[in-house]
C-alpha cells in the first residue's frame, strides 16, 4: 500500500515542521523488500533503533535483514518509511496471544507512536481476535520506555540480567493489553 | 471479457485488500489502512486451476473434484476494477462449466463484509448454508454463508 496523490505526498521531515508533535500522518505499511534496502539501513544507524537487537548501529547489514527475517513490515508516514514493526504468534496458534516489536526512527514524534501503536492494534483485531498482546522493552530504552509506558499497557515486571548493553546487565520490561475472549 | 492462463508476470494480481478466501473478494469498507492485503499462492500443479483477466483479477478453481466435478470458486478483484465484478463472475462461472466442465461452483461469502449479493444471484449463485461464527472480521466472529451454483442443462 503506498499513497500516492497528484500533487504527491508531503515529505515526512515537513509534515513534523508544519504539524507539530500531536499531528498524525496517513498511515501505510509493506512488507519488507529491497525497495526500502536503504530506508532500513540507514534507521539501524541510529543508536537507540532497538528493534530486535540492543546494539543497532554497529549490526553489519546481513545482520540487520536476518532481523527482519520474513515478518517485518516497513510502515510509512504520507508515503515515507518511517519505521519498523512485526507480529509474532506467541505460544498456541489458538491462544490469541500475539508479540508486537514497533519501532519508528528518531525523528517521529511521540505521538506517532503512539498512533502508529493504535493503528497496528486496530488492524490487527481487525482480521483476527487478539486476547492478548505482549511488548518488551529493554531497560536501557529510555525512548522505548516513556513511549511504551504512555500507550495505556499493563506494566507486568522486568525479566532481569537478559541482556548486556554498553558493559552492564539488564533485564526487558514486560508490557501487556489483554481483551476478554469472544467465547 | 477473456481469461487466460497465469503468468510470472501476474504475480501482482494475486493479492489485495479483500476478506481472504472470498468468493468475490473485493474492498472492503472501513479497512483499517495496515491490515496485511490478502494472497494466494502461484499456481504450481493440478491442484488448482488459476486463470488471470488480464489487468483485472484472478479467478481460482481450487478443491478440485473431478468425480463429483464440483470447485471452489475464488476471484480477488483489483479495486480499479469492481465495476467489472459482475462479468467477471460470469465469465467465471462460464468458464467453469464449459472449459472445466464442471457441475457445480462453490464458494465462502462472507455478509458483514457488504459482498453484492445481487450480482451472485445474477451469475446463478444462490445460498446453501449459514455458519455461524465462520470467520472473523472487525474485531468480531461474524457469519458466513456457502454459496453455490449448479449447472443446468
Amino acid at each position: 500500500m503506498t499513497i500516492t496523490t497528484p500533487t504527491g505526498p508531503p515529505r515526512v521531515a515537513d509534515s513534523i515542521h508544519q504539524n507539530g508533535d500531536t499531528a498524525l500522518p496517513e498511515w501505510s505499511a509493506r512488507a519488507y523488500s529491497d525497495r526500502d534496502r536503504e530506508a532500513v539501513l540507514e534507521m539501524f544507524t541510529e543508536p537507540d533503533f532497538y528493534y530486535r537487537t540492543a546494539q543497532p548501529d554497529t549490526r553489519p547489514e546481513w545482520e540487520i535483514l536476518d532481523l527482519l527475517a520474513e515478518d517485518t513490515r516497513v510502515l510509512l508516514a504520507h508515503g515515507e518509511p518511517v519505521g519498523l514493526y512485526a507480529l509474532e504468534n506467541e505460544g498456541s496458534d489458538h491462544g490469541c496471544h500475539y508479540r508486537l516489536d514497533l519501532r519508528l526512527h528518531a525523528a517521529a514524534p511521540p505521538a506517532w507512536w503512539r498512533g502508529a501503536f493504535a493503528e497496528v492494534v486496530r488492524a490487527t483485531r481487525w482480521r483476527r481476535e487478539v486476547v492478548r498482546l505482549a511488548l518488551r522493552v529493554a531497560e536501557f530504552d529510555q525512548r522505548g520506555l516513556a513511549i511504551t509506558r504512555s500507550l495505556g499497557l499493563t506494566e507486568e515486571g522486568v525479566l532481569t540480567d537478559t541482556t548486556i548493553h554498553e558493559g552492564r546487565r539488564y533485564g526487558y520490561v514486560f508490557f501487556s493489553r489483554v481483551w476478554t475472549p469472544a467465547s | 471479457m477473456m481469461l487466460r492462463g497465469y503468468r510470472s508476470g501476474d504475480a501482482r494480481l494475486l493479492s489485495g485488500p479483500w476478506t481472504a478466501g472470498e468468493l468475490l473478494g473485493l474492498p472492503v469498507n472501513g479497512r483499517p489502512a495496515l491490515v496485511e492485503d490478502a494472497a494466494v499462492e502461484p499456481p504450481r500443479d493440478a491442484a488448482v486451476e488459476l486463470c488471470i483477466a488480464p489487468g483485472v483479477a484472478f479467478v481460482r478453481f481450487s478443491e478440485l473434484d473431478w468425480t463429483a466435478r464440483r470447485a471452489r470458486l475464488e476471484i480477488g478483484i483489483q479495486p480499479q476494477a469492481i465495476d467489472a465484478v459482475a462479468m467477471l463472475l460470469k465469465t467465471a462461472v462460464a468458464h467453469g462449466f464449459h472449459v472445466l466442465n464442471l457441475h457445480r461452483l462453490y464458494g465462502w461469502v462472507t455478509p458483514a463484509a457488504d459482498p453484492p449479493l445481487a450480482v451472485l444471484g445474477d451469475a446463478g449463485f444462490q445460498r446453501e448454508a449459514s455458519v455461524p461464527a465462520g470467520n472473523w472480521l472487525d474485531g468480531a466472529a461474524v457469519q458466513r454463508q456457502i454459496w453455490g451454483a449448479v449447472r443446468r442443462g
